[in-house]
């Protein structure tokens, strides 16, 4: 929609409290320009601030077609103005709810634009919409929000917002700093050569004058009425003027000049019936109708009472919209607080939801991390442990060598009384057909002389079969001596074809001996039942014979026991016999001793079982028996009788 | 005179056989062997009418020398043939325990038969 000069014309005319206001030379210009959109935006904006203390309606008309341009023109600066504006009418008219709408949108534009001169005009308005409510706290923030919006050359702005500030604070009572605000303003509005400033010269001059009316100082006050609406005529703001003569009426009235209240009284109301303002209408037709009322001339008391009562009814009616919009307006308020409220209140759960999570989050990472240190620690410790178990291991593999070792040095202590036994025998036999030779010998050369050839050579018979005895013995004693080294050699040695009765019976016999040895008061029977067809197969000798020396050992030991535990009929017999089965041998060590119990039956071969009193036994002899059996692909088993006697079966394959 | 050798060594009667090779010759000396206690105590049984002098190891699988020279002292009281123990272990203990069982006389291996001839002259003597 355009507007073009001739209906900007009509608008103005049609208008006649224009004329007095209009600056024609600046309309003029204005509209002699106005053929776009934007001039006829900015023509509206002007009207609409001229208007908007003179006519509530023309005001905010033209502050709506204002807005609407702006939207078409998609100006978001103009839209803030045009806002703006419709709420400061609006706040005028004392329709709040609506106009803080306006005022807040046109706030949220202007603070994305960073427009600070017409923030600090919306400002000073929203705060008005506050204080309109008695929401002191909030208004006085706005305004000194807007107050301390930096801006040079804002000096209009700034005296209006320490005038509403002063008048703030006057309707709160607090009259020093109302005076401190309300003069400062009245310093910068004269200060002013701006006619618009000095438009509110007389607003501010009224709250001073109230100020100093309240604090008692009633001819100062009368002074700055006087002088406000002495400004407020010359500078077209009759509202003003109104309210100020009214003000001097109200001081005359109070101190009894009743003639001099009647005077301002009606100057009030002749502006107030011109600029059509229902709330001083009615207030100066009080003070006339008193006045007619106490001089008897009641008709005129009467028109005076039904002029006020009209202006009254209408002022109510008016008093009463505004009212059940504020109504509305505060539920609305309330419950935009509610809002607020809850809106804080899901902030607020969103925060310390995730302030939570964020805490969750955090014992979650600190968990996680403390897991890892433990995982890391535990790690480190089973590393540890695993190096130590591995040492330790170690140690236990070389010990368990030394102890095999000493095992093999522990029986070949056992040995060494039988060995003893056994080396003795043959040297005796030794010695002794080699004393005897010697002799025979001498003997010889005796009957040699004689010539005695029978005797001779009976004798060289003798020489030559002791000369083989003497052989055999040395030979037994050799074999003994070998089998003992090969014994106690740490390494086992190479499997070697071994005549398996041969051996049978030369550690039974090793056995045997070295008990006795051992304990004067132990002896035994022991039979031997060979199997000629056993011959020779490949074993490590000295390992088989361990194995055989252990399992007599235990047999003789077992009959041993038995017969201390029973009287002289008890013979002790140990039985060993071999057999060739299939292509196995079978070594059968059967003794008729204490037997073994149950219990222990199944732990003989395992390593350190004894049940031999500590120090006497290792624990290691049948377990490394067993050993020895397995790495031979042999087998060991045990049957056994308690108190009945023992059976060892040792098999061990011909290939 | 009977003298009975008991030793488990086979080849100690060779032994005795050649030592004594005069004396058997001559039929000073009549010997007789057995290779177990348990065999002596037979031998024994069987010849308990001839006077006879015993002549036993010690050490010796089944019954030892020292349970045999037990036997023979308790069974035969009267006369008590002479028993003269031979042993490789001329320890205190085997000399102490067969003395207080009677034995008449100890020797050790090896045998110094020299001795043992003068020694079983002063008995068959005596």
């Amino acid at each position: 929609m355009r507007y073009n000069f001739l209906h900007i014309l009509i608008i103005l005319i049609a208008n006649n409290a224009f004329a007095q206001f209009v600056d024609s030379a600046k309309a003029r210009q204005m509209f002699a320009t106005s053929v776009s959109d934007s001039t006829t935006l900015i023509s509206h904006l002007y009207l609409s601030k001229i208007f908007i203390d003179i006519n509530n309606d023309s005001s905010i008309s033209h502050a709506r077609q204002a807005y609407q341009l702006a939207l078409k023109l998609k100006s978001k600066s103009y839209q803030a103005q045009s806002l703006d504006l419709m709420g400061a009418v609006l706040l005028r008219r004392g329709n709040l709810d609506q106009s803080l709408d306006y005022l807040l949108q046109s706030n949220s534009i202007l603070s994305s634009l960073n427009d600070i001169h017409f923030l600090k005009i919306n400002n000073r308005n929203i705060a008005g919409v506050y204080k309109s409510l008695n929401d002191y706290d909030r208004a006085r923030g706005y305004y000194l929000s807007g107050l301390n919006i930096p801006l040079s050359g804002d000096s209009t702005a700034r005296s209006w917002l320490l005038m509403d500030i002063g008048d703030l604070y006057l309707q709160m009572g607090k009259l020093d700093s109302a005076l401190y605000y309300t003069k400062k303003s009245i310093d910068i509005i004269s200060l002013l050569s701006d006619r618009v400033g000095n438009k509110y010269l007389p607003v501010a001059l009224l709250t001073l004058g109230k100020i100093l009316e309240k604090k008692g100082n009633v001819y100062e006050a009368q002074q700055k009425y006087r002088q406000a609406v002495e400004v407020g005529l010359k500078f077209h703001n009759l509202q003003a003027a109104a309210e100020n003569y009214i003000a001097i009426a109200h001081l005359f009235k109070k101190s009894g000049k009743t003639d001099s209240s009647f005077i301002y009284a009606k100057k009030a109301f002749d502006i107030a019936i011109k600029v059509n303002n229902p709330k001083s209408i009615a207030v100066a037709s009080s003070f006339l109708k008193d006045y007619y009322r106490s001089k008897n001339n009641f008709d005129s008391a009467f028109l005076y009472q039904e002029i006020g009562s009209a202006a009254k009814d209408s002022l109510l009616s008016l008093e009463k919209i505004r009212q059940i919009q504020n109504l509305s307006f505060k539920e609305r308020l309330q419950q935009q607080a509610i809002q607020d409220a809850k809106n804080e209140l899901r902030n607020r759960v969103k925060v310390y939801s995730l302030v939570a999570g964020l805490v969750i989050l955090i014992g979650a990472a600190l968990f996680l991390y403390r897991n890892n240190r433990q995982k890391q620690k535990a790690n480190a410790l089973l590393k540890f442990q695993k190096e130590r178990t591995e040492r330790a291991y170690e140690q236990l593999k070389a010990t368990q060598v030394q102890l095999i070792q000493s095992e093999k040095m522990a029986s070949l202590g056992e040995l060494t009384a039988g060995i003893a036994h056994e080396i003795q025998n043959p040297l005796n036999f030794i010695n002794n057909f080699s004393d005897f030779n010697t002799e025979l010998i001498e003997e010889l050369e005796q009957e040699a002389d004689k010539g005695n050839l029978v005797e001779l050579k009976s004798i060289a018979n003798d020489i030559k079969e002791n000369e083989r005895k003497i052989n055999h013995h040395g030979k037994r004693a050799d074999a003994i001596v070998k089998g003992m080294l090969q014994h106690s050699r740490a390494n086992t040695g190479k499997k070697e074809p071994t005549d398996i009765n041969a051996l049978a019976d030369e550690y039974l016999r090793l056995s045997y001996h070295g008990l006795r040895a051992k304990d004067r008061d132990f002896n035994a029977d022991f039979t031997t039942n060979f199997d000629a067809q056993v011959g020779k197969i490949d074993v490590v000798p000295q390992d088989i014979g361990r194995v055989l020396l252990n399992v007599y050992n235990n047999a003789f030991f077992a009959v041993f026991e038995k017969m201390k535990r029973s009287d002289k009929t008890f013979k002790p017999l140990v039985s060993v016999t071999t057999k060739r089965v299939a292509d196995k041998v079978e070594i059968t060590i059967k003794d008729n001793g204490i037997g073994i119990p149950q219990k222990v039956v199944d732990k003989i071969f395992q390593p350190f079982f004894t049940t031999k009193p500590t120090g006497q036994g290792t624990g290691l002899g049948l377990s490394l028996s067993y050993d020895i059996v397995k790495t031979h692909s042999g087998e060991i088993t045990v049957e056994s009788t308690e108190g009945d006697g023992t059976t060892f079966i040792i098999t061990i394959p011909t290939t | 005179m009977k003298i009975l050798v008991v030793d488990d060594e086979q080849d100690m009667q060779t032994l005795f056989q050649q030592r004594f090779r005069k004396e058997i010759k001559e039929g000073l000396a009549n010997f007789a062997f057995a290779n177990s206690g348990e065999a002596a105590l037979q031998y024994l049984q069987q010849h308990h009418h001839e006077a006879v002098l015993i002549l036993s190891d010690i050490n010796m699988p089944g019954m030892s020398g020292l349970e045999l020279l037990q036997h023979i002292k308790q069974k035969y009281a009267t006369p008590p043939p002479v028993v003269m123990m031979i042993t490789a272990y001329g320890d205190s203990e085997n000399y102490n325990t067969a003395m207080q069982l009677g034995a008449d006389d100890f020797l050790t291996k090896p045998i110094d038969f020299q001795l043992l001839k003068e020694k079983l002259k002063i008995k068959v003597n005596g």
